[in-house]
């Protein structure tokens, strides 16, 4: 057995456990399930707010409040700054306005500023990003460097038409008959193409999945007690 | 009161992030902008310690109401239980000296830590890994190339998925994915951003202008 | 026996069985990387000595299989250079994994925290961190993982925001992650990024490795096998590609046999008609 102190045994064997629980799903739910499902839930939610507590709160919210309270050093034209942290700390305690049904529509004072915040950043980033960048990055060099043709043959004017067929495909102001009905099916084979791809990719990452919990049960647990799945070194 | 402070705050965050795109922070108009992100990272922090509290607030109806008692008791003590540990012992390896434990065990291995490796990790890693099987039986029972557009859709996919295996460059398998996932890939995913950047920037728009109000949902 | 009918716990077993037994026999095939690996390979290897390279590690472990080879794979490379490096999280989660890599592959290269390297830990906020860490990191993250003051930490001097960092590596599972880095960061300061993500998103992002915001991209465990065949340090990836080829085997015949069967069922159906 490899030397491992005695809560790193339970660690072990808890850690099994818990795998094999989930996996009796895969027969019909279970009580077994339902309890593994009921701990992971309950610890994942325990774990953010501990987490949070000592990443967020405290750093950025309860140490420059107590530098205030406790004459410590603040720089220069930071005290001002300083005070009004307790606007977000308002504004955040505000959330929990909702559980009260009398007082429930101040946590909206909340919302709407993460919404606002959000909006804002969407619009200018997503604008700059998909909008400015990635139709620039559409565009065809017809003279290319070089004279690399096959660049241009089989990578990017394909892809200049791909866009084009599958954006005529998603405007529907005008009927897809005629030449729109055309190119309108010619963006629907791309799209079709895509999600293929994505479909292609997504059995890789479920598959890989597993086989890292079966890399976990022969390699940590099933190796400890027995030595017969070495882990790669 | 109820209606227009929240519309007046989304137009402030809204305009503050803007203006904070376009000009500079030492200007005093960015210097405030700067301060309302500061102040974002914090009531981001709050709205998702509110996820929680919903948790804990609908475990607990539901185990007043006998229904799924135990099953909530036993979320309840693993969430306070984990919350306790994490923030009375601190959240690295080894525990920490904190306002809560004045020193004590400082250096010894934390539980809060056992806990995340040997229940957190192995129930979420396996909870995902669930889904190989399901996509299994989804590709014998379901999968079906009924029209052109699916039979593109299996044969792509049957490409990709060859592709991705490391003895697929001797049947040249490799190069055919590449070529996929450069050109209709990028091509149909291009043309989806585009379309959908199109929508999240005039749904920005009004959302910050208060145009679209759903966000605040009904009168209460 | 009907085989449209079959229970599908049988397919389950099946399934099992075409991973298990490769996995046990440690069935290897020889990994060839992608161009996309080797492009961000080299360009960390091209990294000068002194430059800064920020990871974001933005994952859980519902995608650890997947991204914590990779982020194994790096840390060993980072760990043979001398390059400084900072050390994020935009997912709770993340924080014991990094440390974790950090204690197996980084720190073993005699890295010292502080001097080599700072992790400034989780951080809530997505698109509000991102771009507030264009402007200022470290009022962004007052403090790193341990509770010192960043400035009191040597590596960070000279690092005010995003502007001073050389290379982006985003380790990326989901929301908030790549998608966020390349919307707030890369687009608006223009500096070298690139990224490891789940195989489910990998599909969405190479049109920006097209458009060259990103350098290159790896994709799940294959990405994260090519990457530790690169870096010389095998591991769970190219240990995983075995299992996985197999595996994709048995999609495709399902595949195959499901629609053989469709077709013959829907011929019996057109002639009885």
């Amino acid at each position: 057995m490899a030397d491992l102190v005695w809560y790193q045994h339970v660690g072990l064997w808890v850690a099994t456990l818990m795998t094999l629980a989930i996996f009796t799903f895969l027969y019909k739910d279970n009580p077994i399930y339902k309890m593994a499902e009921h701990v992971f839930v309950g610890v994942a939610a325990g774990y953010t707010v501990a987490y949070l507590f000592w990443s967020a709160f405290v750093p950025n919210l309860y140490r420059p409040l107590e530098t205030l309270f406790t004459g410590g050093e603040i720089e220069q034209g930071e005290v001002f700054w300083t005070w009004m942290l307790l606007i977000p700390a308002l504004l955040g305690a505000l959330f929990f306005a909702r559980f009260h049904p009398k007082y429930g529509w101040l946590s909206r004072w909340s919302i709407a500023f993460m919404v606002g915040a959000y909006a804002g950043l969407n619009l200018t980033g997503k604008f700059r990003l998909d909008l400015m960048l990635q139709p620039a990055a559409t565009f065809v060099n017809l003279n290319p460097a070089n004279g690399h043709w096959n660049q241009v043959l089989i990578y990017d004017l394909p892809i200049l038409l791909g866009v084009l067929v599958c954006l005529t495909y998603f405007f529907f102001s005008k009927p897809h008959t005629g030449f729109i009905g055309v190119t309108a099916r010619t963006g629907i084979f791309f799209l079709m193409a895509a999600f293929g791809a994505s479909f292609g990719y997504t059995v890789m990452a479920r598959i890989s999945l597993f086989i890292g919990r079966l890399q976990f049960l022969f390699w940590e647990f099933a190796n400890t007690y027995t030595q017969w799945f070495p882990p790669p070194t | 009161m109820r209606r227009t402070v929240p519309l007046v705050i989304t137009f402030i965050a809204g305009v503050a992030m803007i203006t904070s795109f376009f000009v500079y922070e030492d200007t005093l108009l960015g210097q405030a902008a700067s301060r309302v992100k500061e102040w974002g990272i914090i009531i981001a922090a709050f709205a998702v310690v509110l996820g929680t509290g919903n948790i804990i607030r609908i475990s607990l109806h539901k185990a007043k109401r006998r229904e799924d008692r135990p099953y909530k008791i036993v979320l309840l003590v693993c969430l306070f239980l984990t919350m306790a540990l994490g923030m009375f012992l601190g959240i690295d390896k080894g525990i920490r000296a904190t306002m809560f434990n004045g020193g004590h065990f400082e250096g010894e291995y934390n539980p809060f830590y056992w806990i995340y490796f040997n229940v957190q990790l192995p129930l979420g890693a396996t909870m995902f890994s669930l889904l190989v099987f399901y996509i299994t039986s989804a590709a014998y029972r379901a999968f079906r190339m009924r029209s052109i557009e699916a039979g593109i859709l299996l044969v792509t996919a049957v490409v990709v998925m060859l592709g991705q295996v490391p003895i697929s460059s001797a049947i040249g398998a490799d190069k055919v994915m590449t070529w996929i996932m450069i050109v209709p890939n990028v091509a149909a995913k291009r043309a989806i951003v585009m379309g959908a950047a199109m929508g999240i920037a005039s749904m920005s728009l009004k959302i910050i202008l208060g145009i679209e109000r759903s966000y605040l949902g009904g009168d209460s | 026996m009907n085989l449209a009918k079959l229970d599908r716990r049988w397919l389950y077993v099946v399934m099992a069985v075409v991973l298990v037994v490769p996995f046990m026999a440690r069935i290897v095939f020889p990994i060839v990387p992608s161009d996309s690996a080797r492009k961000i390979y080299d360009a960390i290897e091209a990294l000068p000595d002194g430059s800064v390279i920020l990871v974001s590690a933005d994952y859980d472990p519902g995608s650890e299989a997947e991204l914590y080879p990779m982020n194994l794979a790096l840390f060993h490379q980072l760990g043979q250079k001398n390059v400084k490096m900072i050390i994020t999280q935009l997912w709770p989660q993340a924080g014991p994994l990094v440390k974790d890599c950090l204690d197996k592959a980084y720190l073993p290269h005699g890295k010292k925290e502080g001097v080599d390297f700072v992790n400034l830990g989780y951080k809530p906020g997505g698109l509000i961190l991102i771009s507030k860490c264009n402007e200022s990191i470290l009022k962004a993250f007052p403090e790193d993982v341990n509770g010192t003051p960043v400035k009191d930490i040597p590596v960070l001097k000279g690092i005010e925001s995003s502007n001073d960092i050389d290379f982006f590596m985003i380790l990326s599972a989901g929301t908030p992650g790549i998608r966020e880095w390349l919307e707030q960061c890369q687009s608006q300061i223009g500096k070298p990024m690139a990224s490891g993500m789940t195989a489910v998103s990998a599909p969405d992002f190479f049109q920006y490795e097209n458009s060259g915001q990103l350098i290159g991209l790896l994709g799940g465990l294959r990405g994260a096998a090519d990457y530790e065949a690169l870096v010389g340090k095998p591991g769970r990836g190219v240990l995983g590609m075995g299992p996985q080829s197999f595996g994709h085997l048995l999609i495709i015949l399902f595949i195959v046999i499901g629609n053989i069967g469709y077709l013959i069922s829907r011929q019996k159906a057109r002639r009885a008609a």
